[in-house]
């Protein structure tokens, strides 16, 4: 394949050109209650080019490889075009050559795996859901996708990588009289098959709390401090602050390059946050991105003060700032963005129970139900329960969270010493050929207190 | 031999679906045009039915090896299924193409946003403006062994601009967006439209937390339309999860309200004559004047309410619009009716609101239930006047309660996209009598 690719940009008259194929093997297998709504084992596959003249740039996608040298050709010259109505030329930081392969290893490799015994592993799960009288309607999803992605640029980077990932999500849909609330089941995220298995405890867990949910009230609105879980921090960290750091966003908007310069004080001073795809088997890890960058840890926040931001070689160069390695692209086809990988706060020294203590009128949240990011952010709770007095009380329902970033970042007034790893996130991002939905994606926090939160919810 | 006449040999029934796309987008960041972008592919779905049970796969063309092996191979492990492929052949009538959009270059592209920037630079000097812009086209086909072949063309551009306030640590701005089958057109009321828009952004102004009456704008009708499409789903009818499960002749909104699905209205950006499992689409009447009058269903799920497809199979999720999403009964084209009054007269009659240009988190509400809780975007209403743009504004509440006691709905409509958290359609401006607002 590397040779087919070093084909396709062979002589093109560009400054630089790269050219990504993926060649990808993925299993989905949907139930729907019992029903079998989706079994399915396919293989797509996919190119992307992306070409640089004199300050201009232009990428296409395609499907067929022997298709690859064409559509070289015609990016080159549309790259031409854009240099022609370009006012701010764009280049690229430097990079180190690579020319290396990266396979992937697994101990438990979920290729090796049956349908059958996927399927029967999946319906075990949708089973026990079901046996709870007042589910109505599952949904269980599993997953797997294991894609060889090969990449050759002019510079002469040329790299073999793998990646590999599996996961199971189940969404339970339970009714009490005319309440009907939903419930999450979400394990695996990396190529680990033995993560799905043994995880009766967790979804007996998740059943639980939907059955209280649906006793549940609704929450009240108003601004109130809040306890995050690990899920609810991961989500706000990385829909408000992560998407916030892509530096693409840095470059069309240059009021929030000012706001978040390095040294900047943005957040209380407890607050450390990293972006890190090293960290060994989780959504967000991977070797290499997809514009053949070997992958790095990047600090964001230390100390409350902004250290860094994610970038591509691109806005890397237009910022005079290192590279992160973080241009990755999700599937066959696409090319690559500015995306998060493993993005982490670290532990602090507060217990759960001295946070709690500190809260006479506020919710503990239990995030999980999905965000939408951003300097102004807003997520959902799967549930959420009252404090008063410093105790936990009732649980209630339909808590939406939301906020502005900087102003929630200065209200950090506690963090949490012990941390989880999220198993399964998903984020998509826009880009020219629609949103970019990935699961190779993690987020980990441990538990924070938020001094003021805007909670969304009934008069 | 084509892959459906090899499958009649060995499956009982086949359906194979394919798109062909080819799109120029180019993007203008902070004034400059930083790229310029192609897409070419294609991309096909194989469902087999054996034994009566559903199996699929995917690739990038019908003559990828192992399709039908691979689908065949899934469907030895599926239950029972409870429908057949289509079968009866759809008039394609490609109601969504125009030759001289699928014709337009790069270079069209750039002169249409060249126009713009220009205009905006002279009307506002120093001013940052964002843009895409996009021209895509392409052909859906779609077979079964049971005698559908069907084949449609389409186009569509867009063009969005945008044009931050100038408010340090602000990822928002006035925003405007052109959907149509047909070339771009620029007017100048819609420049004017957006600069008068980047005018209200000058500065911040918080209305108080408590219930003020909303103006949706077209672009956040999917307030209404997305909650409806959880809700209207044959599939959540079914299995009695969606709060509309019963209510079909009973007034569920305000009588103001009259939404159409037609996937063929003239002006819609995604219009199409059939759906994604081979069904003619129907133009009808869902909502009439309040009134619940029907649902929304695919092959399975009109099965399960024991009644014909309405031709509303969509293949694509929440947020993605991938190959192997699973088809599932959708909005093809939400045509909300227009109301009498200008939507500047619907500003003008406000002593205190919000008009709401951008929502976000919606996909977090409890959908089935018509329950949301969003953070909007928009800008602050005093007495008839628009006073400074959103902050930290939320908005929720039920659409059944709030969609009940609408002010006014307006004469002008403009088209939504196919998108996340989006429905395609038409929809104008709405005036909530009241929703529940939470400023921080």
């Amino acid at each position: 394949m590397k040779d087919k690719l070093r084909a396709a940009l062979l002589n093109l008259d560009v400054d630089y050109a790269d050219i990504r194929f993926d060649d990808e093997r993925k299993t989905n297998i949907t139930l729907s209650g019992k029903d079998v709504e989706q079994m399915a084992t396919f293989s797509p596959r996919g190119g992307h080019v992306r070409a640089y003249v004199n300050g201009g740039k232009a990428i296409a996608s395609f499907s067929r490889i022997e298709d690859a040298r064409d559509v070289a050709e015609q990016t080159a010259k549309a790259a031409r075009i854009a240099a022609a109505h370009c006012t701010e030329p764009i280049g690229l930081a430097d990079a180190p050559v690579i020319q290396k392969d990266f396979p992937v290893v697994s101990g438990n490799d979920p290729r090796g795996i049956s349908l059958a015994e996927k399927h029967r592993l999946l319906a075990h799960y949708s089973e026990i859901a079901l046996s709870v009288p007042e589910v109505l309607m599952t949904q269980f999803m599993y997953s797997d996708s294991f894609s060889h992605r090969t990449f050759v640029s002019t510079e002469g980077t040329a790299v073999g990588y793998d990646h590999l990932i599996s996961h199971i999500l189940g969404v339970i849909v339970g009714r009490r009289g005319d309440a009907v609330r939903r419930g999450f089941f979400a394990v695996g995220g990396s190529g680990d098959y033995g993560r799905l298995l043994d995880r009766e405890e967790l979804l007996r867990q998740s059943l639980n709390e939907l059955d209280e949910l649906l006793g549940a009230q609704p929450v009240k609105a108003g601004i109130f401090p809040v306890v995050l879980d690990p899920y609810g921090a991961g989500i706000f960290i990385h829909e408000a602050f992560g998407h916030t750091s892509e530096a693409d966003h840095a470059l069309q908007y240059p009021m929030i390059r000012e706001v978040l310069a390095r040294g900047n004080e943005i957040a209380s001073p407890i607050l450390n946050v990293f972006d890190d795809p090293t960290i060994p088997d989780r959504g967000g890890s991977y070797p290499i991105d997809d514009e053949g960058v070997v992958s790095r840890r990047t600090p964001l926040i230390t100390d409350g003060r902004v250290s860094g931001r994610l970038h591509s070689r691109e806005t890397a160069a237009a910022l005079n700032e290192p590279i992160t390695g973080n241009c990755r692209a999700s599937d066959a086809g696409f090319g690559p963005l500015i995306r998060m990988s493993n993005t982490v706060i670290e532990p602090g020294p507060h217990s759960l129970d001295e946070m709690i203590a500190s809260i006479d009128d506020g919710f503990y949240v239990a995030g999980g139900a999905g965000g939408q990011g951003g300097v102004d952010f807003t997520f959902g709770a799967r549930w959420a329960r009252r404090i008063r007095n410093g105790k936990l009380e009732e649980m209630v329902s339909d808590a939406n969270l939301s906020g502005n970033l900087f102003t929630t970042l200065k209200g950090i007034s506690m963090v949490g010493d012990s941390q989880l790893m999220f198993e399964y996130c998903d984020c998509g991002k826009g880009s020219f050929d629609g949103v970019q939905m990935t699961t190779r994606i993690c987020a980990g926090a441990p538990h924070i207190k938020i001094d003021a939160v805007t909670v969304g919810g009934v008069s | 031999m084509d892959l459906i006449q090899q499958a009649k040999l060995s499956v009982d029934q086949a359906e194979l679906f394919t798109i062909h796309r080819k799109s120029t987008y180019i993007r203008f960041s902070n004034g400059s045009l930083d790229l310029v972008a192609h897409r070419n592919n294609s991309a096909c779905a194989l469902r087999v039915l054996k034994n009566g049970k559903l199996g699929a796969s995917y690739g990038e063309s019908s003559s990828q090896e192992g399709l039908l092996d691979d689908a065949t191979a899934a469907a030895a492990f599926g239950l029972a299924t409870n429908f057949g492929f289509a079968t009866d052949l759809p008039t394609p009538t490609s109601p969504g193409y125009n030759k001289l959009t699928a014709a337009l270059s790069a270079e069209d592209l750039v002169e249409v946003c060249s126009a713009v920037k220009s205009r905006v630079a002279q009307a506002a000097p120093g001013a940052h403006v964002n843009m895409v812009c996009q021209a895509e086209s392409g052909r859906r086909v779609l077979e079964t062994s049971e005698g559908v072949a069907a084949e449609e063309e389409y186009s569509r551009t867009e063009l969005g601009v945008e044009v931050p306030f100038p408010s340090p640590g602000t990822m928002i701005g006035a925003a405007a967006r052109i959907i149509s089958n047909d070339p771009i057109a620029i007017t100048d009321e819609w420049i004017d439209s957006l600069l008068e828009m980047r005018s209200w952004g000058e500065q911040a102004s918080a209305p108080s937390s408590g219930r003020l009456p909303a103006i949706l704008t077209p672009y956040t009708s999917s307030l209404l339309t997305l909650s409806l499409a959880a809700c209207l789903s044959g599939s959540a009818v079914c299995k009695g999860v969606s709060a509309l499960a019963d209510k079909v002749g009973e007034q569920v909104l305000s009588s103001q309200l009259t939404i159409r699905e037609d996937a063929m209205y003239e002006g819609h950006p995604h219009a199409r004559s059939f759906d994604d499992e081979g069904v003619a689409c129907q133009p009808r009447v869902l909502i009439e004047k309040g009134t619940l009058r029907g649902f929304l269903t695919d092959l399975s799920s009109a099965v399960d309410l024991g009644q014909p497809s309405t031709g509303n199979a969509l293949r694509r999720t929440m947020f993605s619009e991938k190959i192997e999403d699973v088809p599932t009964a959708s909005w093809l084209g939400a045509i909300i009716e227009p109301g009498e009054t200008s939507w500047r007269d619907l500003i003008a009659g406000i002593d205190e609101g919000i008009l709401v240009t951008r929502i976000s988190g919606l996909h977090s509400s409890n959908l089935l239930q018509g329950q949301f809780s969003v953070q909007a975007n928009g800008f602050h209403i005093r007495e008839g006047k628009v006073v400074g743009y959103l902050e930290k504004t939320m908005m929720s509440g039920n659409i059944f309660e709030d969609f009940q006691n609408i002010r006014a709905i307006s004469s002008e409509r403009d088209p939504t996209a196919q998108e996340p958290i989006a429905v395609a359609g038409l929809a104008p401006y709405i005036l909530l009598d009241s929703v529940q607002l939470t400023v921080g």
